[in-house]
């Protein structure tokens, strides 16, 4: 009975996003549409204000409406804050659907047009070793690439409020998972210990997962999946077999006070590959600090756990035990967490030298920030995120910032500004051996970075030009680098961009003060660069020198938008 | 998405999951075999899963539980599970296609070296009933949920196995399946709680096949065994359009020492039903209740929508209770009325509240071993601080619920610490009483409190002060009574089993409950030493309407660690005027 009492209680909690009565300082408006331009009416939409504080995005998310015929949508009386929207119409996805680590963000007086995508569409039929249906097993479909996947849109799905339960076969051992993003899945019956997919009485647990057509994750057939396409035949042969366990203890778990006052993740990952396979979570009402995986096949594993303190989103983690599976049970496993790094930070803006025409009023509490380790690995954005070598921030109404969870490292930071008038002027800390505009910032395990200081500009320029397409096919967009002409300039001075197929390009907030401009071939346009090459000393020095000696240089006036500079190629 | 928002859907999963995850107990020495005979239209079937899932685990163990053991049957359809530990079950076919008898899920008892033969499953082809979901457009509709209501079915004893509803897919297509023969009427659409959520009203009403939105006018569907039952589809009806009558209730929060306005905390609307509300004048919601509303950076709050009538206004400490931090303050209610007009400038006044804390720990006996596996189970204790009510009589059933909701949700719940001790903060003044739950299956039962090393009946608080050096003494729950019940005077049919209880002799109220197996078996574990009276409260099967019980009561002493085994007597008698 109090168990349930307690489910209530959180249900209540998750239940309880209210229209959310704020300081009158501006509305968010937008339109829901699909591919074709057709309205989408009555569809959910949700919009949240990332940066306060924990408990009010939980509770007292900004706004929560359904569109009306026309697809529209319109948040008022929002307090100055970046905002993320959600939209959920089951069957479609949203934009940016498959990138855990990319926040797109809104600010008052924005009018996003957000046009959702028809999802995928996998078919298939699973059947046991006789060829005879399956019925009631499990069916998901997660990226090959690795990430949370399914079960990270089930959970944000319930989230909202929305109750998806995990799709499972039907009589004739027939499934059909739609509304997935386009991209490269492995299908799997039978998924290993995920928290978010147990629900049902399952008699499958203590079995290994089987992979489309008949395997295991190693040699499971991948399917594309284009924007509303629909893939059939994707079949299962469920090979089940004994699983074994995976379980042990966790050493070195704070204690908290609340009922929920930290949580404990336990994500058991693919030694060879980014994906995550199951994952399993301790909370204090469980009152321990033991975990388990069952039904885990043969293979080499690494275990990564970590907590996180509800109160201050401070985090432990633990580094990856490696695990190997070798027809037995693996338990009595010890885990042990660590403090992870920490950077308290704040914003400032500084003195402007003039005031810029026609510039949206912007809040500093708008400006949304991300961490990025470097040099930036090839694992996927969700193990990234994992692992703390990335890491998303928010200013709060005190224009305080804080990165928790960090790997160390040197770190480089990149604001989301409000306006393009905007710019980083100056990046100190307390302790200058950290941070430096030449090298970033340079955190020790489970060091605390109290006082990072962002200082911000508004009286920022604007830069619009194009490079000669001479050749209009798309290897001729090139890379555009804007470099500081003086010495020894700091890194978040340089610039770079990719020009558009008809050679336009554009950079935006920008210190006043002299640039070259200097273009590189993309390589591979469709492959975006993972990291700026300023981050790198060598090829920052490099640039700078082929700059110099191509010598196309631009002055920039505070709040100047150059418009029409044409480029020559080197 | 980020940790926070995480972190509540994995709890959220974490409850949803609860039922579904309990697991055998850890009871030593497996010794009992259960065995049976699983059959299809009364032909054998072979490669049926059953399934022993364990009723004894409490919601700390569930994600670390191993899984439940499976039986498949052979070419004859036998099933066997050897090895099996004593202890309380639920026996489940996973047959979701078919339509099974007994039904899934049924209890079942354990004991040691028992030999539990003829469990049968007789398994039947169920029905299917698949159609499209459409508005009256013709669009499909996504994520509709289509139920079953029952008109009449052929063989009672079938329940429904599984799921009788689904959800439409992407083209609007459902499939219900594993349906008993019977007549059913098939129903689409959502109740509002959607809608509710999206500050919206439903857009459709709950439309019953093929397109009525009262069952009464919903054609009924006559599903057969085995057969499939195909183009039910539904066009659902738009729901009227409702008048939307509704005021706005808005306030704030202040700080009742400094005045200052409080952010990020949650109120609450309830209604009051005050005497001359009652009749007509009951206050009446639009839709549900209306969602929590949070503090802004001012304090305000808001309420849309409201109908009127009388309310409270209650502050909610949810962040007190969720993180353990500002938890030390507490609010009267607020409680007004709206009268066809919108109210404002409602104030809730924070005010500091007493801490209560202490220890918790086992009544052992003087210089007697600690026993780390004992104290574990106080370890995963959540402990609540229950308002003792003043006056019971005539009280004010929504100032209770109030009442409930500010001490519960507030400052009152508190978690025992791994090092046994807890805080109780932001109470406020009047008198408690404890009670304690464990999130375990082991139940350690409270005995007492002690403050400075004398019995207390409540906890008197009358202002901010600080309460130490509260002791909470709990009886460890590790004794066992075990048994069955004998049927005498006439024969009950196959399927009959037995709710019975067990009640402390020095504390009727806290009374133990559980139901037999089919075989009038059953167990009750983890209970605390003591004398106890074992009867059977209820009779649940067919042909228990032909008959009068009588239930004799038996007393049954158990001791610390003790396993008491007891036979219960149900004495039939015939009904005269059947």
């Amino acid at each position: 009975m109090k168990a349930s009492a307690y489910c209530l209680l959180s249900l209540l909690i998750v239940a309880g996003l209210p229209a959310y009565a704020q300081r009158a300082t501006g509305s968010i408006s937008g339109r829901v549409v699909a591919e074709d331009g057709q309205p989408m009416s009555r569809v959910p939409v949700m919009i949240l204000a990332g940066g306060q504080n924990i408990m009010k995005t939980v509770m007292g998310g900004s706004s929560r409406q359904m569109t009306d015929s026309e697809g529209r949508f319109k948040a008022d009386s929002l307090e100055a804050a970046a905002y993320q929207i959600t939209v959920n119409a089951p069957g479609y996805v949203m934009p940016n659907g498959n990138e855990p680590d990319k926040l797109q963000v809104y600010r008052l007086g924005d009018t996003p047009t957000i046009v959702m995508r028809k999802g995928g569409v996998i078919t298939g039929r699973v059947t046991d070793a006789a060829g005879r249906p399956l019925v009631g097993v499990i069916v998901v479909a997660e990226p090959a690439d690795g990430g949370y996947g399914t079960a990270a849109q089930t959970l944000s799905l319930q989230i909202g409020g929305i109750n998806q339960m995990p799709r499972t076969t039907d009589d004739r051992g027939q499934f059909r998972l739609y509304g997935l993003s386009p991209g490269r899945y492995v299908v799997m019956a039978n998924p290993s210990a995920l928290v978010a997919l147990e629900g049902h009485d399952n008699p499958f647990r203590a079995q290994p997962p089987t992979y489309h057509p008949a395997a295991t994750r190693d040699g499971a057939t991948i399917v594309n999946v284009a924007s509303g396409s629909e893939t059939g035949g994707v079949d299962i042969r469920f090979r089940g077999g004994a699983g074994h366990a995976v379980s042990g203890k966790l050493k070195g778990m704070l204690a908290g006070e609340g009922m929920m006052s930290n949580l404990t993740t336990i994500q058991l990952k693919a030694a060879s590959a980014d994906a995550i396979l199951a994952t399993t979570v301790i909370l204090p009402i469980f009152g321990s600090d033991g975990f388990a995986f069952y039904g885990i096949p043969n293979g080499d594993y690494e275990l990564i756990a970590q907590q996180l303190m509800l109160k201050d989103q401070s985090t432990q983690r633990s580094a990856p035990v490696r695990v190997t599976v070798n027809n037995a049970d693996v338990t009595n496993l010890s885990v042990a967490l660590s403090a992870m790094a920490t950077i308290n930070g704040k914003l400032a803006l500084a003195q402007p030298t003039a005031a810029c025409p026609n510039a949206r009023t912007s809040e500093l509490d708008e400006v949304t920030l991300r961490i990025e380790r470097a040099p930036v690995t090839k694992k996927s954005p969700a193990l990234r995120l994992l692992l703390g070598e990335v890491a998303q921030g928010f200013a709060d109404e005190n224009n305080a910032f804080r990165f928790t969870g960090l790997a160390a490292g040197t770190f480089w930071l990149t604001p989301d500004l409000p306006s393009p008038h905007w710019y980083v002027k100056a990046l100190a800390a307390d302790k200058p051996a950290n941070v430096s505009a030449a090298t970033g910032i340079s955190l020790k395990a489970g060091e605390k970075l109290a006082t990072l200081k962002l200082t911000l500009a508004t009286d920022g320029a604007q830069l619009q030009g194009r490079v000669p397409t001479a050749d209009k096919a798309a290897d001729k967009v090139q890379q555009v680098f804007l470099v500081p002409a003086e010495a020894d300039a700091p890194v978040h001075r340089f610039a770079e961009t990719v020009s558009a197929n008809d050679g336009s390009f554009a950079f935006a907030s920008l210190a006043p003060g002299k640039y070259w401009l200097v273009t590189r071939p993309a390589a591979k346009p469709d492959e975006p660069l993972r990291q700026p090459l300023a981050w790198d000393a060598i090829e920052r020095a490099k640039l700078v020198k082929e700059a110099a000696a191509a010598n196309q240089s631009v002055e920039l006036k505070a709040c100047q938008v150059g418009k029409g500079h044409e480029l020559k190629l080197p | 998405m980020n940790s926070a928002t995480r972190f509540i859907a994995l709890l959220l999963c974490a409850c949803l999951s609860h039922a579904a995850l309990a697991q055998n107990p850890p009871t030593p020495k497996p010794t009992a075999t259960v065995q049976g005979r699983v059959t299809l239209d009364g032909s054998p079937y072979a490669g049926g899963i059953v399934m022993l899932q364990s009723d004894e685990r409490g919601m700390g163990e569930m994600l670390t539980a191993p899984p439940a053991p499976t039986a498949v049957t052979d070419g004859d359809g036998r099933y066997r599970f050897a090895q099996v530990a004593a202890g309380k079950y639920r026996f489940t076919i996973h047959a979701q296609a078919f339509v099974s008898e007994p039904s899934s899920g049924a209890a079942f008892t354990v004991s040691e070296g028992d030999t539990i033969e003829n469990q049968d499953f007789k398994l039947s082809r169920g029905g299917v009933i698949t159609g499209r979901v459409t508005d009256p457009e013709g669009h499909p509709r996504i994520e509709e949920t289509v139920r079953l209501n029952v008109v009449e079915r052929a063989n009672n004893e079938q329940a429904l196995n599984g799921m009788h509803f689904k959800q439409t897919d992407d083209r609007g297509v459902y499939r219900i399946f594993g349906i008993p023969a019977g007549k059913y009427k098939v129903v689409a659409g959502e109740s509002g709680q959607m809608a509710a959520l999206f500050n919206s009203q439903p857009e459709f009403a709950m439309t019953y096949y093929p397109h009525a939105d009262k069952e009464a006018d919903g054609k009924i569907v006559e599903v057969r065994a085995g057969v499939e039952t195909e183009g039910i589809d539904i066009v659902l009806v738009p729901a009227e359009a409702e008048e939307k009558k509704g005021f706005t209730v808005s306030g704030r929060i202040l700080d009742g020492d400094t005045g200052k306005p409080v952010s990020g905390s949650m109120v609450m609307l309830m209604p009051t039903f005050e005497p001359e509300n009652k009749g007509e004048n009951k206050p009446e919601l639009l839709g549900n209740q209306p969602m929590p509303a949070t503090t802004d950076g001012q304090g305000q709050f808001r309420f849309s929508g409201i109908a009127s009538g009388g309310y409270q206004a209650l502050m909610v400490n949810m962040q007190g209770m969720l993180t353990g931090e500002g938890g030390s303050s507490y609010a009267e209610p607020v409680k007004f009325t709206v009268a066809e007009a919108d109210v404002a400038g409602l104030e809730i006044k924070l005010k500091g509240g007493a801490t209560v804390q202490g220890t918790i720990a086992f009544d052992t006996k003087p210089n007697a071993a600690p026993d780390p596996a004992m104290n574990a189970q106080l370890g995963t204790m959540m402990l609540m601080a229950m308002p003792a009510r003043p006056d019971a009589s005539g009280s004010d059933p929504s100032s209770v619920a109030a009442e409930m909701a500010g001490g519960m949700l507030g400052g009152g719940m508190a978690m025992v610490k791994p090092d046994q001790s807890f805080v109780f903060k932001g109470l406020r003044p009047g008198k408690y009483t404890v009670m304690a739950q464990s999130l375990t299956g082991q139940k350690p039962r409270l005995l007492r409190m002690e403050r400075n090393g004398a019995v207390i009946q409540q906890v008197d608080i009358t202002g901010t002060e600080t309460i130490n050096n509260l002791r909470l003494v709990f009886a460890a729950a590790n004794a066992a009574i075990s048994g069955r019940v004998q049927v005498q005077g006439g024969t009950l049919s196959a399927g009959t089993h037995f709710s019975i209880t067990a009640i402390h002799k020095d504390e009727p109220d806290k009374s133990e409950y559980t139901e037999s197996d089919m075989r009038g078996q059953f167990n009750f574990a983890n209970l605390t030493a003591g004398v106890y009276q074992v009867r059977v409260m209820s009779v649940r099967g067919e042909g228990e309407s032909a008959f009068e019980f009588d239930y004799p009561e038996q007393s049954v002493t158990v001791a610390e660690n003790g396993k008491v085994t007891v036979v219960v007597y149900v004495n039939l008698k015939k009904k005269e005027n059947q």
